[in-house]
């Protein structure tokens, strides 16, 4: 049985492995890859993820029947420290793994059709596969060490998937800016698990979790160990002051902006901080901070999600947005709540990008100025996206009401003002989800003309993950809604408390309620009857662009993050690099080495007039050698 | 006993020496060369004298030291006279062929 766990990331493993080396084996015989060679390599790694599925399915049925599936070796003895290779069940990781590998299943389906007109497809399929693999890893792992394993691997397969269209530069800085933006992050986690070793000698989260819980947890690395983790968790989730390489890393392919915005890349840092959430509890401090960053966070992207108009950006900005809000609900000490949001945003978030991917993969086009009108010619899509849409603004049934709820009901026990600012961040997500939806979908195609603008339906296997998703979607909210039984909040059971959280007070549902609606129906004014013609702005955008001025634009700009940095840290990262390059490289080095290079022959020069060729000048040398050395011999003597 | 003939050599082999070093005859330097072997010759027949009279061995020694330097002075002198044939005179300094 106890197979089962390692078998849920080791078969997407060898699967990248296995395309890996046909990849490898097929470029160095020089064939050039083919469709139906690419197709099959699809087909094999959904296979994969499939059997990821159903595996950690069966792996969450036998830990609700109260088998024991963990599995524990020693990998590596380092002094005294024991690393151990240990994998663990527990309600969270059951349900992260179920959805991680649900979601990548079905983006690497999707991926089948969505990819199929791309060159070596089969390595993107192993790149997918190792994503799967790495992020089934993280959240399958017992102890920190292998956690970080895959906390790395995550962020290396991130960066191979997101400058996958590597000959575009834009892509290739994408990567690079994903990988060493998190990489930031990565350093606090990193220097959290050294203080951790050095503290406790262990790794193991039961060890860890228990010295958190002992008296002697206090001081300053109390605060500063959850502080560390939770910057791991800041730059991998996209959190302020991190959260620039996401927007970027819309250059990847579609499918691969739906796996890491769903489920893989951005779910780990929210499940790190609900995983060490016993380190949390220990400093209320920090949990302060995770709270305040997260909310801000979350009404920060939303403006920005409402001046976008690509439509991937504004997906973009709106994950980051939610994923501030799941945040937000772990630091106002409501976890469950928060990993509710992460299994509920999961499905409505893949199922927004790929209804995006379906429109441009069959425009062509993806910024809201060149679409409109697609639900007449992609009704699947169209829809879908519509109930992805209606779960995002958090309108009832659908799956994000409910978690959107459980959040800003426990935001508004324990920290009131920013329950409040998580309001004005919802009542945005619907405005821009709105916008995005009546832009796209509804309306007349803008740019007439254009046959292909007119778009077509995708085909199946592109259809058949949004229709899933879409169900999801719908459904999914009801699990933590408490009419299915068991609540998934209790299944969870992250946290010492595991107390019932207090229940929402009926006004403030009815007021989140009342916020989406109000949301919907300013973006319907706003932008539901827009006008047809292809332009540079539309509908409210105009006015606001025209009454805000500079401020639209500082918006527009994501509040110049970017520039900042480019300027505050690239700049004089690029500044002290010319100026070790040019100035001490080449003035220093270069000169020594070159002067180095013009004394030697010169001193050569000197010493060669000494070796005339004369046998006569060689006589002397001996002769008055033989007169010195006879001389110092008597000399000697006497 | 034996200074006068030493003080004799050491004159003769200097010089010698000061001949091979200074001129660019080859004649000139094969006869300086003669003149350091003579004293050397000399040396012998002086030493032999004081340490074992009745043997002869250094009178010996330098009689065949002289007949060597008749051979030698032979061949010295039929290369002096190829040398002169190829370069059309005996100065040591032409002879530079091997020089780069």
């Amino acid at each position: 049985m106890s197979v089962v766990l390692v078998a849920i990331f080791a078969v997407p493993l060898l699967v990248c492995a296995a395309l890996f080396v046909g990849a490898a084996v097929a470029s160095r015989r020089g064939e050039i890859p083919t469709r139906g060679w690419g197709r099959l390599a699809g087909w094999i790694s959904s296979a994969g993820a499939l059997t990821s599925l159903v595996l950690a399915v069966t792996a969450l049925l036998s830990y609700r029947a109260g088998v024991d599936v963990s599995v524990s070796a020693v990998w590596f003895h380092v002094g005294d420290l024991e690393v151990p290779f240990s994998l663990r069940l527990d309600g969270l990781q059951a349900v992260m793994a179920v959805v991680v590998a649900a979601v990548a299943f079905l983006v690497h389906l999707y991926s089948v059709g969505y990819m199929h007109g791309d060159r070596d497809v089969s390595v993107y399929f192993a790149e997918l596969s190792l994503f799967t693999a790495a992020m089934l890893l993280l959240v399958l792992s017992s102890n920190f060490f292998l956690l970080y394993v895959a906390w790395e691997l995550v962020g290396a397969s991130s960066y191979l998937l997101i400058s996958f269209y590597f000959e575009r530069p834009a892509a290739a800085a994408a990567g690079k800016k994903a990988f060493l933006t998190t990489r930031v992050g990565d350093l606090g986690l990193l220097i959290a698990l050294f203080a951790i070793v050095w503290q406790t000698g262990s790794l193991d989260y039961d060890a860890v979790f228990a010295w958190a819980a002992t008296p002697g947890f206090q001081g300053a690395w109390a605060v500063a160990i959850p502080l560390l983790v939770f910057a791991g968790a800041v730059g991998k989730s996209a959190q302020f002051p991190l959260h620039v390489w996401l927007p970027d890393a819309m250059e990847g392919p579609t499918p691969v902006s739906a796996l890491i915005h769903a489920a893989t890349m951005v779910a780990a840092g929210v499940y790190l901080v609900a995983r060490a959430y016993p380190l949390f509890e220990a400093a209320p401090v920090s949990l302060d901070v995770v709270a305040y960053i997260g909310a801000f966070t979350a009404l920060m992207s939303a403006t920005v999600a409402v001046t976008q108009s690509d439509i991937k950006k504004v997906l973009a900005y709106s994950t980051i947005s939610q994923l501030g809000f799941m945040m937000a609900a772990l630091g106002a000490g409501a976890p469950e709540a928060g990993v509710f949001h992460l299994f509920t945003h999961a499905w409505f978030k893949a199922l927004l990008f790929l209804g995006a991917g379906s429109v441009i993969h069959a425009t062509g086009r993806q910024t809201v100025q060149e679409l409109g009108g697609l639900v007449r010619t992609m009704p699947v899509t169209a829809w879908t996206f519509a109930v992805g849409g209606l779960a995002l603004a958090g309108i009832p049934p659908f799956a994000g009401f409910w978690s959107k709820e459980e959040v800003l009901g426990s935001l508004l026990a324990h920290q009131p003002v920013l329950a409040a600012a998580l309001l004005v961040a919802s009542f945005l997500t619907a405005v821009y989800i709105g916008r995005l939806f009546f832009l796209v979908f509804l309306g007349g195609p803008r740019l007439a003309g254009d046959v292909r603008a007119r778009g077509h339906e995708s085909p199946w296997v592109m259809a058949l993950p949004l229709l899933v998703l879409a169900t999801a979607s719908l459904v999914s909210g009801f699990f933590g809604a408490g009419f299915l039984g068991q609540r998934l909040q209790h299944f969870l059971s992250i946290g010492a408390a595991g107390a019932e959280p207090p229940g929402t007070p009926a006004w403030f549902t009815a007021l989140a309620i009342a916020v989406g609606v109000a949301g919907l129906g300013a973006a319907w004014l706003g932008y539901g009857r827009s006008s047809q013609r292809a332009g540079e702005a539309l509908g409210f955008d105009i006015q606001l662009r025209s009454t805000l001025g500079r401020a639209y634009g500082v918006v527009e700009r994501a509040y110049l993050v970017n520039e900042f940095y480019g300027r505050m840290v690239v700049g004089p990262l690029v500044a002290a690099g010319r100026f070790l390059w040019l100035g001490v490289d080449g003035r220093v080095i270069d000169r020594a080495v070159d002067g180095l290079a013009r004394v030697v022959p010169g001193l050569g020069g000197l010493v060669r007039r000494v070796q005339s060729g004369e046998v006569r000048d060689y006589l002397a040398a001996v002769a008055f050698g033989v007169i010195f050395l006879v001389a110092l011999a008597l000399g000697g003597l006497r | 006993m034996t200074t006068p003939a030493l003080v004799l050599s050491s004159v003769l082999f200097a010089i010698g020496v000061f001949g091979v070093l200074t001129r660019r005859n080859a004649i000139t330097l094969l006869v300086s060369v003669e003149i350091m072997m003579n004293a050397a010759n000399i040396n012998l027949v002086a030493f032999s004298r004081v340490h074992e009279p009745a043997a002869m061995t250094g009178q010996v020694f330098a009689l065949l030291g002289i007949g060597i330097a008749a051979c030698e002075a032979a061949v010295g002198l039929a290369l002096i006279l190829a040398v002169r044939r190829r370069f059309g005179g005996t100065d040591v300094q032409s002879i530079d062929l091997l020089k780069g």
